[in-house]
């Protein structure tokens, strides 16, 4: 909390800093309203986060149609099942209370984003994004909730 | 065609700049080459069209990579790329852009080439309407 000043400019004490707060009716029940509040915009965070990822799991391609050598055996790169990428796409929580939808199914989850030499750009990332109206951001294969 | 073709516009603007533009990847493309894609999502009102655009950033080594990143960033952003720009399109028709804004800054992305090192910006550009386009 910024250290505030009287009326002649002095620095005040916290003492009378909290003073001044109560009797504006900052208090500690607002305090305890401020602290539930956060747990349930935290909660709204969380089910934002479960719709962003049940979309972009909607439009995730599962293999399927293009497995010409019917293989599933692992790859350098991990497992090779068909629903590996959608199955990738989760809602993770730092514990911080960050919250994010992404895929961490590197480098697939890249080369299906931004395209590769071996395929072309797919974006679903970035249609994700622009689905549920967000614009100007930084992402990689994660996006941001808040 | 009711709104202009995003593709087209952006080639059209990158082309001003940039002697290598094109929406398609050439086998063997001259450096640094800047690569045109719309991504497919494409959405519009009866007013506005959106669009999502990608501009992939070619070059041999990652320092020229970003270099000519750079150089696509410099004219690809809404004090520069703004409408009060118009653009005559293939069709005969003048077009230019309602909105312009930076969903992804050209940053470098693995393009699994030894050879070529990607940059890669996103870009939202809106298009207005028009049954004469």
């Amino acid at each position: 909390m910024a250290q505030l000043r009287d009326e002649r400019g002095r620095f005040i004490s916290a003492a009378q800093t909290q003073a001044i707060l109560d009797a504006v009716g900052v208090n500690a029940l607002d305090l305890e309203g401020f602290i539930l509040g956060s747990a349930a915009i935290q909660a709204a965070k969380r089910l934002k986060a479960q719709q962003v990822a049940e979309y972009w799991r909607s439009i995730a391609p599962v293999r399927g149609d293009h497995n010409p050598r019917g293989s599933q055996e692992p790859t350098a790169y991990g497992t090779n099942w068909e629903d590996d990428y959608r199955d990738s796409i989760q809602v993770h929580e730092d514990a911080d209370g960050v919250v994010y939808v992404g895929s961490d199914l590197v480098p697939l989850a890249d080369w299906l984003e931004y395209g590769s030499i071996h395929n072309p750009e797919h974006g679903y990332g970035a249609r994700v994004l622009a689905h549920f109206g967000g614009s100007a951001g930084h992402f990689t294969h994660g996006l941001l909730i808040g | 065609m009711i709104a202009a073709d995003c593709e087209e516009l952006v080639v059209k603007y990158l082309s001003q700049t940039f002697p290598n533009v094109g929406l398609d990847m050439p086998t063997t493309p001259p450096l640094p080459f800047y690569l045109v894609n719309m991504l497919p999502r494409s959405d519009a009102s009866w007013v506005t069209e959106h669009n999502l655009v990608s501009v992939h950033v070619f070059a041999a080594t990652r320092t020229a990579a970003a270099v000519a990143a750079r150089a696509l960033h410099a004219v690809m952003n809404p004090w520069v790329f703004t409408p009060k720009l118009s653009f005559a399109m293939s069709n005969g028709t003048t077009a230019g852009i309602d909105y312009f804004s930076i969903v992804e800054k050209p940053a470098w992305r693995d393009y699994d080439n030894p050879n070529l090192q990607r940059y890669c910006g996103r870009y939202c550009i809106d298009l207005r309407m028009n049954q004469n386009s």
